[in-house]
C-alpha cells in the first residue's frame, strides 16, 4: 500500500495555485505532481458564497477526508468536481493537466467518478443496467454484453454477501441495496479519482468494512479517493490525510499522524471569535406547565426514542448534520408525519388536558405553526401578492357572513408586519421580495394564529444577517410574550446563542442535549459527528 | 383460481390480450364475417394507421420529462399529403425512393420537436401542440382539398395479401417492432428509459440526456413517417385533414398499453395492444349499429373504464426515498 503521508506534515495550510512548487516536502519524489489537484475553486449562487477558494490535492494512492459543518461547501465542491455545476474560478488538474470539467461526462471521461449523497438510481432499469449506465457507447456488442455483466456480478459480490440480482428492477430493492449499486457503479468505471460524498449512510457494517477493503485495493493500486463521511469514527480509520472546509475556504490539512477527533473537530468548526449577542437578561422559565411534549417519539426505524417537552417562552434548537432526524423530528411535532412510534401531546395549561396531534390539520387547530424550510416549494407562493400570501390560513377570519372584507384583512397584515418588521406592501407578488422579506411574510401569516407553539424549520436559511438579527429579536419578543418555540438550525451560532437548549440529532437519535451555558462550539460539533463529550453534563428535562 | 394466473393478469399486456381476445369472440358473434380473409385485409388497413400512430406516440413518453407527441396525427397526415401532392406531382412514384422520403420527413418533423424540448427547454406537451398546428396548416397549404393520386405502391400495401391472411400493410408495424427490437438489443432503448426514469441519475452518469431525448423524438417521427405511408395505403389518396384524429387516439393507445406517461416505463407491445383494442371497439360499435349519435359517447365510457381496468397499482413498489430523508 503507498501511502503517501509524511511530504504534508509541515504545510497546515492548502497551498494555492501550487504548480511544481507544491512538491517541495522533503520526502517526496523528485518531479512528482499530485494525482489530482483543485486550487482556488470558488462559486456562488446569487448573493450565496457558496465556495470561495476551495483547494485540495490527492496523491495516488492516497483517501483524503473532506470534512466540514453544514454549509461550508463540501456538497458545492463535490459537485463541481463531478461536472454537475461549474465553478466561477479556480483550477481542476490531473496529473498536473488542467481539466475543463464541463459537464458529468466530461468528468468520468477524466477518471473522477462520484458516488453522491442522494442515490441516483433509475428505477426502472435492472440493476446490470444501472451499473452500466452511461458507460462508453450505447452500441454494444454480444460479448461485450457478457464481459459486462461478469464485471458487474463480480462487483457487486465483492461488497455484498448477498448481492442484488442483475435482473431485478433497481426501483425494488431497499435502500442499502440500492446504495450498494450506486457504489458499485462508481467502482465499475475504473476511478482514477474516486469522490465519495457520505456513500456509507445507509451501508451496514459488513458491506461498509467490504467497502472499504475495496476502496483501500483500489487506492493501493494507484487510484486516489475523496472521501466526506459525517461519521468520524470512519474518517478516522480510512483516511491518510484531512482536508477541512469552512464557510466556502480551505483552512487546514492534517495528515494522519497527528489526527485526533479532537483536533479535527476544532479545524471543522475554527476558533472564530463568535458574535457577541448575549442573551443573558432573558429570564428562562422552568417552572410553567409544559405546552408541548413529544413521548417516546422515534424518528424513523431503529433510532432510539426522543423524549421532549417545551414550556411557553422556551426556545429549543434542534441541531444535526443534514438528514439525521431533525428533520424529520420537527415536522412529526408539526404533524407532517407520523412517527415511526411515539407520540406528540400539545396541552391545555387551563384544563391541564392533552391533546395528541394527529395531522398536520389538528396540529394548526391545537395552536401550533410551523414555518417550512424549503420557502419556494411548501412556504409561499411566488405568483401571489404578499397580502394573499399572509392570509391563506386566517382568510375565514375577515369574513363577515360569508363574503371576506379585504380592508380587515389588510389592516390585519399592517399590524403583523410591523410585528415582523416589514414594510407592508401588500400589492407586490412574494416572488419578487427578497428571501428575508419572505420569510416575513411567512412569519406574519402564521403570527396571525396566535400559536400557542411555533415551529421553525431553518428560518434564517437564505436570508442577510440583518435581517437575521431582526429575526432573533422577534423571536425573543414572542418568547417573551409566552410562545413556546422549537427550532430547528443549520448555524452553529443559533445554537449557541439563541436557544436554551440544543437537542442534537446523530442517525436518527438525540445524541445529546445540551443547555444554554453549557453548550460551546466544540461540544456541539462533537455530537454533531456522534462524538459525545463526557466532560458535558447531559442537560434538559425529560 | 391459481394465485399465478391471477398474478399474471395483473400486467397491463396481459389484460389487453384478453380484451382484445374479448372484442375479436364480439365482433365476431354480431358481424360473422369479419373472419373473412377480404374483410381482414380491409381491417388490416384500417387499423394500421392507427397502430403506428400509437407506436409513433412511445419513445417521447418514455424518455420523461413529461415527454408527449401531440404532432403524431398531423405529421402523419402531412406525410400523406407530401406523398400525393408533391411526391407524384414530380413523378416520384417509386417505392424505393417515396417510402424513405416519408420516413425521412417523418423524422424530420420528430428532430424538429426533439430540438424544441431537448435544446430549446419547451414543454414537450406545449412544443409538440406548436408542430401540430403548424403542420396542420401546412398541410392545408399544400393541398387545400382532398384528392387522389397516390402512387401504385399505395394501392399494393392495402390490397394484397400473403395466402389470403397476412395483409401486406402489416410489413409496416412488423417493421417498427423489428427495428425497435434491434435498438433495444444495441442499448438505445435502455438510454431513453434511463432518462425517462431518472434523468438526473442519467445525467450523473454521464449520459447525454439531451441527445437521447432527441433521439426519442426523432425515433417517433420515424414512426409517424410510417403511419403517414400506412394512411395513404388506406386512402388511397390524400386529405389534408385525415391526420389530426389520430393524435388524441395514438396517446390513449400508449396509455391503454400500460406505458407510463411519466416515462421510464413501459414498451411497444402495450400500446399496439391498445391500439387494436381502441379499434376494435369502435368496430364493435359501428357494427352493432349503434345511433351515430351516442356511439362517441359510448366510445369515451368504454375508453375510462379499459383504463381504469388497465392502471390497477402495481404491487411491491417501494417508495424512492433518498439517504438524506432516511427511511
Amino acid at each position: 500500500m503507498t501511502r503517501h503521508v509524511g511530504h504534508q506534515e509541515n504545510t497546515p495550510l492548502p497551498q494555492r495555485c501550487a504548480g511544481p512548487s507544491f512538491e517541495k516536502g522533503e520526502e517526496s519524489v523528485a518531479g512528482q505532481t499530485p494525482l489530482f489537484e483543485a486550487a482556488g475553486v470558488a462559486k456562488s449562487f446569487g448573493a450565496t458564497k457558496a465556495l470561495v477558494d476551495a483547494s485540495l490535492s490527492v496523491s495516488a494512492g492516497e483517501i483524503v477526508a473532506l470534512l466540514g459543518e453544514n454549509g461550508s461547501g463540501k456538497s458545492t465542491l463535490v459537485k463541481t468536481l463531478s461536472g454537475v455545476l461549474r465553478p466561477d474560478r479556480g483550477t481542476v488538474r490531473m496529473d498536473g493537466r488542467p481539466l475543463a470539467l464541463r459537464t458529468p461526462r466530461a468528468a468520468l471521461r477524466s477518471g473522477i467518478v462520484t458516488v453522491f449523497q442522494e442515490i441516483l438510481t433509475a428505477p426502472d432499469l435492472s440493476v446490470a443496467d444501472n451499473l452500466w449506465l452511461g458507460h462508453g457507447s450505447a452500441f454494444t456488442t454480444r460479448s461485450e454484453q457478457m464481459r459486462r455483466r461478469a464485471e458487474a456480478e463480480r462487483i457487486l459480490s465483492v461488497l455484498a454477501p448477498d448481492p442484488p440480482p442483475l435482473e431485478a428492477e433497481t426501483g425494488e430493492l431497499d435502500l442499502m441495496q440500492q446504495q450498494v449499486c450506486v457504489i458499485a457503479r462508481g467502482l465499475l468505471r475504473r476511478p482514477r479519482l474516486l469522490v465519495l460524498d457520505e456513500v456509507t449512510s445507509t451501508l451496514d457494517v459488513t458491506i461498509r468494512d467490504r467497502f472499504f477493503a475495496e476502496l483501500r485495493r483500489r487506492c493501493a493500486q494507484g487510484a486516489g479517493a475523496l472521501f466526506i463521511s459525517h461519521r468520524m469514527d470512519e474518517v478516522l480509520t480510512l483516511a491518510h490525510r484531512f482536508v477541512a472546509l469552512r464557510s466556502g475556504e480551505t483552512v487546514g490539512t492534517v495528515d494522519r499522524r497527528e489526527a485526533t477527533a479532537g483536533r479535527l473537530v476544532r479545524l471543522i468548526s475554527g476558533e472564530q471569535a463568535a458574535e457577541q449577542r448575549t442573551r443573558a437578561a432573558r429570564t428562562r422559565p422552568t417552572t410553567t406547565a409544559p405546552v408541548l411534549r413529544a413521548r417516546r417519539v422515534v424518528v424513523r426505524p431503529g433510532a432510539e426514542p426522543v423524549e421532549l417537552t417545551v414550556r411557553p417562552g422556551e426556545i429549543v434548537g434542534l441541531a444535526g448534520l443534514e438528514g439525521h432526524g431533525q428533520d424529520e423530528f420537527l415536522r412529526i411535532l408539526a404533524g407532517l408525519r407520523p412517527p415511526t412510534a411515539g407520540e406528540v401531546h400539545l396541552l391545555d395549561q387551563d384544563t391541564a388536558s392533552a391533546v395528541a396531534v394527529r395531522s398536520y390539520r389538528s396540529a394548526v387547530r391545537l395552536g401550533m405553526a410551523y414555518v417550512p424550510r424549503d420557502r419556494k416549494a411548501e412556504g409561499i407562493t411566488d405568483v401571489l401578492s404578499s397580502l394573499d400570501n399572509f392570509s391563506l390560513p386566517t382568510l375565514r377570519r375577515d369574513a363577515v357572513g360569508g363574503a371576506v372584507r379585504p380592508r380587515r384583512t389588510r389592516r390585519r397584515f399592517t399590524t403583523l408586519a410591523g410585528t415582523v418588521n416589514l414594510e407592508p406592501r401588500p400589492a407586490i407578488p412574494a416572488g419578487r421580495l427578497s428571501g428575508g422579506n419572505q420569510q416575513k411574510v411567512i412569519l406574519a401569516r402564521w403570527l396571525a394564529t396566535a400559536p400557542r407553539v411555533l415551529l421553525l424549520n431553518d428560518p434564517t436559511r437564505g436570508v442577510d444577517l440583518r435581517t437575521k438579527h431582526e429575526l432573533y429579536d422577534l423571536f425573543e419578543g414572542l418568547t417573551a410574550d409566552g410562545t413556546a418555540i422549537v427550532m430547528l438550525s443549520t448555524e452553529v451560532e443559533e445554537h449557541l446563542h439563541l436557544m436554551d437548549r440544543v437537542l442534537v440529532f446523530h442517525s436518527g437519535s438525540c445524541v445529546q442535549e445540551l443547555a444554554h451555558g453549557e453548550t460551546d462550539r466544540e461540544a456541539l460539533i462533537a455530537a454533531y459527528f456522534g462524538q459525545r463529550q463526557e466532560t458535558l453534563v447531559q442537560g434538559g428535562s425529560q | 383460481m391459481n394465485q399465478r394466473y391471477v398474478h399474471a393478469l395483473r400486467a397491463p399486456v396481459a389484460r389487453l390480450w384478453v380484451m382484445a381476445a374479448a372484442l375479436v369472440v364480439a365482433n365476431a358473434v354480431i358481424a360473422p364475417d369479419l373472419l373473412h380473409g377480404t374483410r381482414v385485409t380491409a381491417m388490416a388497413n384500417l387499423l394500421a394507421p392507427l397502430a403506428l400512430a400509437a407506436l409513433a406516440g412511445v419513445p417521447s413518453v418514455l424518455s420523461g420529462g413529461g415527454g408527449l407527441d401531440l404532432s403524431v396525427g398531423p405529421a402523419l397526415g402531412f406525410v400523406n399529403v407530401v406523398t400525393v401532392a408533391v411526391l407524384a406531382e414530380h413523378g416520384i412514384l417509386s417505392a424505393w425512393l417515396g417510402i424513405p422520403l416519408c420516413v425521412l420527413l417523418g423524422a424530420l418533423v420528430g428532430a424538429v420537436n426533439g430540438l424544441l424540448v431537448a435544446y430549446g427547454r419547451l414543454q414537450p406537451i406545449v412544443a409538440t401542440l406548436g408542430t401540430f398546428l403548424v403542420l396542420s396548416g401546412l398541410a392545408l397549404v399544400v393541398l387545400p382539398q382532398p384528392r387522389g393520386g397516390a402512387p401504385r405502391w399505395a394501392s399494393f400495401l392495402a390490397d394484397g395479401s400473403l395466402g389470403g391472411y397476412l395483409p401486406h400493410i402489416l410489413i409496416l408495424p412488423a417493421g417498427v417492432l423489428v427495428l425497435w427490437a434491434g435498438l433495444r438489443r444495441l442499448g438505445l432503448v435502455r438510454l431513453v428509459t434511463a432518462v425517462g426514469s431518472d434523468q438526473r441519475a442519467a445525467y450523473t452518469s454521464g449520459v447525454h440526456v439531451p441527445v437521447v431525448r432527441l433521439g426519442a423524438y426523432t425515433l417517433g417521427g420515424v414512426f409517424a413517417g410510417l403511419a403517414g405511408i400506412a394512411l395513404t395505403a388506406l386512402t388511397d389518396s390524400a386529405d389534408p385533414t385525415a391526420g389530426k384524429q389520430y393524435t388524441l387516439m395514438a396517446i390513449a393507445a400508449v396509455a391503454l398499453g400500460g406505458n407510463a406517461l411519466s416515462g421510464g416505463r413501459g414498451g411497444m407491445l402495450g400500446p399496439l395492444l391498445g391500439a387494436v383494442v381502441l379499434f376494435l371497439i369502435q368496430l364493435l360499435l359501428s357494427s352493432a349499429q349503434v345511433s351515430s349519435l351516442w356511439i362517441q359517447v359510448v366510445y369515451g365510457v368504454i375508453l375510462l373504464v379499459a383504463l381504469c381496468l388497465n392502471s390497477a397499482p402495481r404491487s411491491g413498489r417501494r417508495p424512492r426515498v433518498t439517504a438524506a430523508q432516511g427511511v
